[in-house]
């Protein structure tokens, strides 16, 4: 059972075996989680595992004043201010004191950051014009992390600025001190040995054309009215990201349709879209690691050709069932066996990641046709807002699916942003190109 | 505001071909022009050259010095016991080991750097086998064997080995005739060492033992590549195979 009311003295002591190990002053130590140890063991120039999350101003960006809110706000976010190390079996985080600098934007967006680098800070802020960008290593945090992170950094660099706010809701301020359960490793504490099995998941559709040369990055982004989804979905009897992920599996099939029959033949296999959950909303946790797990809605178009709304029943009733606390409850446990099996654990960390790096082609990664990650509505206080133009959130490169989506909306619009390392924007083509078919309009903008 | 009329998308006006598409794109009108620029800046020189590149040369080098080093530290381990043995700088029973660590390397080495090319990486470790057996003889003080035997072996099995998989490969239709092939090639293998045998031995000749192994083999291999070029027009071989089929689903 959970226990969800554990109070948080309780959480401490589960977690203070796993926390901070040793604290010598500026060196202070503590291990990754269990989604980071994934991430930093498939990390490679090839799979960066990089994320963006951007915010367009009203007004051109002041580099130095953002410098400055970034060094004003560091100190509120212990945890990001580090640098990985590399320990004889696994990487760790060490306290990295220095400040983060700001750098120039660049065009192709999430590329391979050296994280294990001397001083090198596991993101980057980036200013472009009137945005200010910033780039996660999945190692550090996923997007709900992140996301607090550039809401405070935004809001410290509108104050900075001499913008004063009555309230600055939930915004996390350089005053105030970092609670202890931001750094927990929520994993570990709400995992549960289980006996259930893994589930096998087959291989799904994956979109077969060959890769740019590494560091070319496609973004295309599609800027829809929420208020029209939002009008869509409920039609359905369905949410926004049912409704986008139902859509995104049509264009898929619809994709896959449009194949020559040879190429139709030796793709028809499931088409499933992998969909983080923010793990946060099933499980109290304040964490400010990694806390989030998928699940894979799909079709199965060896059944036969699915309408739109087959497709929407599909998805809606699976998620229903998946988006559950004890769906994920084993899978956290067995996802720690990597930490827990002692000849994994003796094995040294360069043949980990020799065979990570190559695993990660064959293993989970192909069991789906393309990635939706949702940050949900991103909402401000007012007088913050006001300053506001737009809030971006750009997918990780995915190297066997090709091809990736990640949406956030703000104010009235949906941004859906997708990314691919192909060059035939094919997918984007079907995706909006079906939106627009349903009555949704829709504008795209490209790196 | 302008419009891809193929996509029903919108673009921003200073966007001349449709992002999707490809195509040209109606402009309507100019309005918002001052509003929207660019929404990534260009591509730098400094950016193109910072986009990583591990070349496949680099790759090469990086997994040779790590074979090299696994292969020079045994070797110092070796020589090292040798030497706490012996009591001083002599190499004894040593210089087996030894060689057969060299062997090893270079047998990892050839196919490391003439992956593409597969005969130079037959020729590279031929020799590198033909060597290791003149060193094995020579180390204990005199060529006897070698020239006698192990060339000859080395030879035939080697140009066999190399004739079965080069045909092999290049042949089209791929099925029992490999099988095929393979009995040749371990027939002819068994008659140059026949041969061999007895010409070391005494000195004529001739073939015993081999003929025993050849027929068999060779009156099998003539089956299968009937079974092959004759009865895959016959019998439907996918039928065959469709029970596999059945229950992999
Ligand atoms: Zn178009």
């Amino acid at each position: 059972m959970v226990n969800n009311n554990a109070p948080y003295s309780e959480s401490f002591k589960v977690n203070d075996r796993f926390l901070m190990g040793v604290s010598e002053g500026d060196h202070e130590w503590h291990r990754l989680e269990n989604a980071a140890t994934g991430f930093s063991l498939i990390s490679s120039p090839k799979i960066p595992q990089v994320f963006r999350l951007s915010s367009t101003m009203k007004e051109i960006i002041n580099v130095t004043q953002l410098q400055k809110a970034l060094n004003n706000i560091i100190v509120r976010f212990p945890y990001f201010r580090v640098n990985m190390k590399t320990g004889f079996f696994w990487h760790f985080w060490e306290t990295n004191l220095d400040n983060p600098k700001i750098c120039a934007d660049s065009k192709y967006p999430n590329n391979f950051m050296p994280i294990a680098k001397k001083g090198e800070f596991p993101f980057r802020v980036k200013a472009y014009k009137k945005r200010i960008a910033i780039e996660y290593h999945h190692c550090l945090t996923d997007g709900t992390g992140g996301l607090i992170f550039l809401k405070a950094l935004v809001a410290e660099y509108l104050s900075v600025r001499g913008i004063k706010s009555e309230g600055w809701g939930d915004i996390l301020r350089p005053n105030q001190t970092p609670r202890f359960e931001e750094y927990e490793d929520a994993y570990r504490r709400y995992s549960q040995k289980t006996k259930t099995g893994r589930k096998f998941v087959s291989n799904a559709f994956n979109i077969p054309f060959r890769r740019e040369k590494v560091g070319i990055y496609h973004i295309t982004k599609g800027i829809m009215p929420v208020k029209k989804v939002l009008e869509e979905s409920k039609s359905y009897g369905i949410s926004i990201t049912e409704y986008i992920v139902s859509n995104y599996i049509e264009s898929l099939q619809e994709l896959l349709y449009s194949f020559p029959s040879n190429l139709l033949k030796k793709n028809l296999k499931p088409i499933r879209i992998m969909v983080p959950v923010n793990l946060r909303n099933l499980f109290p946790s304040k964490t400010m690691r990694n806390f989030s797990l998928y699940i894979l809605p799909g079709i199965d178009p060896r059944l036969g050709r699915y309408n739109f709304d087959e497709i929407v029943r599909q998805v809606h009733h699976f998620m229903k069932k998946e988006v559950h606390p004890k769906a994920f409850i084993s899978t956290m446990y067995k996802n720690t066996t990597i930490e827990r099996n002692v000849f994994l654990r003796l094995t040294p960390l360069a043949v980990k990641k020799f065979f990570g790096q190559r695993g990660y082609y064959y293993i989970g990664t192909p069991a789906y046709t393309g990635i939706l990650t949702n940050l949900g509505r991103v909402k401000l206080p007012e007088e913050v807002e006001e300053h506001i133009e737009d809030v971006e959130f750009v997918p990780a490169q995915v190297a066997v699916n090709k091809v990736g989506a990640a949406m956030v909306s703000y104010k009235d619009k949906l941004n859906i942003n997708f990314g691919r390392i192909i060059k035939d924007p094919i997918v984007e083509r079907f995706f909006f190109r079906n939106l627009a078919k349903k009555g949704i309009s829709v504008k795209i903008e490209t790196n | 505001m302008s419009y891809c009329i193929n996509c029903n998308i919108e673009v921003d006006s200073f966007i001349e071909k449709c992002p999707l598409c490809q195509s040209d794109i109606q402009k309507s009108d100019n309005i918002n022009q001052i509003l929207e620029e660019k929404k990534y800046p260009e591509l730098t020189k400094e950016e193109e050259k910072k986009v990583p590149k591990i070349s496949g040369k680099k790759k090469q080098l990086v997994a040779w010095e790590a074979v090299s080093v696994a292969a020079i530290v045994p070797m110092l381990i070796i020589l090292a016991i040798n030497m706490i043995v012996e009591k001083g700088f002599t190499v004894t029973w040593s210089r087996y080991p030894l060689i057969g660590v060299a062997l090893a390397w270079l047998l990892i080495t050839v196919p490391l750097f003439l992956l593409k090319k597969p005969t130079l990486v037959i020729i590279g470790e031929t020799l590198s086998i033909i060597a290791f057996l003149v060193l094995i003889d020579v180390a204990d003080g005199s060529v006897d064997w070698y020239y006698q035997i192990a060339l000859p072996i080395i030879g035939v099995i080697i140009v066999v080995t190399s004739v079965v998989v080069i045909i092999s490969i290049k042949v089209k239709n791929k099925g029992a005739n490999i099988g095929a092939f393979v009995l040749f090639g371990i027939s002819l293998i068994c008659l140059g060492l026949d041969f061999v045998f007895h010409i070391t031995d005494e000195g004529i000749v001739t073939i015993s033992w081999s003929l025993y192994v050849i027929v068999p083999l060779v009156i099998l291999g003539v089956f299968l590549l009937y079974l092959h070029y004759r009865l895959t027009r016959i019998v439907d071989i996918k039928r065959v195979l469709e029970i596999r089929k059945r229950l992999q689903t």
